[in-house]
């Protein structure tokens, strides 16, 4: 059985606080940005690291839900990213 | 810290703290698609079983607390799955799967991982053989505007028509009916690159539409263009992104050539997001902006150093300033825009000189 849409899903992005508040969801295409992103990544995003057997580990897909990020690949060890 | 993982890992979104129970995934993940009206994640890839589930075939769904939910079961059992995307418009919530398992691209209940059968389009006849696996959906994108769908892979033949690695597809918002093939066609599509690695082959990696869904993006390896596609004129997309326009009438139907393309000197792009802001890519490319053919350390007079990452101005198809280098043996193969920046996965060890290994965040201002 295929639910109906409910209308949740709020994309719109055009000012500074909005894009402050929680969004529960986006789909990808859907996601607007008023400017280019910074070129300076943010500090402390979990790292992946070389470990058994996998010498160049590698991650395929991210997404999003709530304040949950989750990624998957091919890697075996991830750890906090030094801040330099 | 680190901790042993399997393939997969969670972390919150705001500290980047990684948390303690983890799904154990036996094989690749490819591709990670959230429900947020079920509070739950798809996970999709090559693996055969997840925390020791039964039915945990190559497609699972996670609840928000990382356990795999028993009562979702899409009954795959080879192939892979390589692209996920909810599709949650007037038809019904749906979710929609590419890769080789099944029928390369299909529609499933969200919550029984059922066929609904929306889709069944008769995806057929690979460019080669085991041009990254047999015949596949490698990756699609829906328009934010529900109405269309568009997907690349190995594959020449949809509905009975000839689609060389891509084919359109109309969404009717009436769920008792079926996805169209659209008409929509860029015939060079069939032509070949200068690659003859079979993995090179079906060379269209990724598409994505901008947030209007009035124009799609789809990027590409293969190496450079043949001579002869270029000495006839024909613009082929080889190692080079190009935009397209979403068709509203018949006579965009069969484009002459992209709205612009963006060569990336020989090296392949693997990924591709459309933000309205920026058309951003990633790869293995140390360049854009290239001549057709330029390559290598003769990537042409126009060309600016891009190194793995680039973003490529949605109007102009041409590089915009940014450019924090991130070199990659490979590159990546997914870019995730949400309102607060752009998530970049890969293989690569670095983001603009600082240590970021295979996944880095690049906040908006």
């Amino acid at each position: 059985m295929i639910r109906r849409h409910r209308p949740s899903t709020v994309a719109a992005v055009g000012c500074a606080l909005v894009v402050t508040l929680a969004v529960p969801y986006v789909s990808a295409s859907e996601v607007a940005h008023p400017q280019v992103v910074s070129e300076d990544p943010a500090n402390t995003t979990p790292r992946l690291v070389p470990f058994g057997g996998e010498d160049r580990p590698y991650a395929n897909g991210i997404g999003q839900l709530g304040d949950t990020m989750y990624a998957g690949g091919s890697f075996l060890r991830s750890g906090t990213t030094a801040t330099t | 810290m680190n901790v042993d993982v399997n393939n997969f890992v969670t972390f919150d979104a705001d500290t980047y703290s990684v948390s303690n129970d983890i799904p154990d995934f036996d094989a690749e993940v490819w591709a990670i698609e959230p429900y947020a009206d079920d509070n739950a994640v798809f996970v999709g890839g090559e693996f055969s079983d997840v925390d020791g589930v039964s039915n945990s075939d190559r497609l699972v769904k996670l609840n928000a607390d990382g356990s795999v939910d028993p009562s979702f079961d899409a009954s795959f059992n080879n192939g892979r799955v390589m692209d996920l995307h909810m599709y949650e418009g007037p038809a019904g919530d749906m979710l929609f799967v590419g890769g080789s398992a099944g029928q390369k691209l299909m529609a499933l209940d969200p919550d029984t991982g059922d066929n609904t059968g929306y889709i069944d389009l008769g995806i057929q006849d690979e460019v080669a053989p085991n041009a990254f696996g047999d015949v596949s959906v490698n990756n699609f994108a829906i328009s934010p505007d529900h109405t269309r769908l568009v997907a690349v892979g190995n594959f020449k033949t949809v509905a009975g028509q000839s689609r060389y690695r891509a084919f359109m597809a109309d969404l009717p918002e009436d769920s008792g009916q079926q996805a169209t093939l659209s008409e929509w066609y860029y015939q060079p599509f069939e032509r070949t690159c200068s690659s003859t690695v079979a993995r090179r082959l079906a060379y269209l990696t990724d598409v994505d539409f901008s947030p209007d869904s009035s124009y799609f993006v789809v990027v590409a390896t293969g190496f450079i263009s043949t001579q002869d596609s270029v000495d006839r004129g024909i613009v082929t997309v080889c190692d080079a992104a190009a935009r397209f326009e979403t068709p509203l009438t018949p006579g965009d139907m069969d484009p002459s050539q992209p709205t612009w393309i963006n060569y990336a000197a020989g090296d392949t792009i693997w990924s591709v997001v459309a933000t309205g802001a920026a058309v951003y890519v990633q790869g293995h490319f140390k360049w854009l902006d290239a001549a057709p053919r330029g390559c290598c350390d003769h990537p042409g007079p126009n060309a600016v150093e891009r190194r793995g990452i680039g973003a490529i101005g949605p109007a102009t198809g041409q590089a915009l300033p940014w450019a924090p280098a991130k070199p990659a043996r490979q590159g990546g193969k997914q870019l995730l825009a949400t309102p607060d920046g752009l998530w970049v996965v890969s293989d690569s060890k670095r983001f603009k000189g600082e240590p970021r290994y295979g996944i880095a965040f690049a906040p908006l201002p």
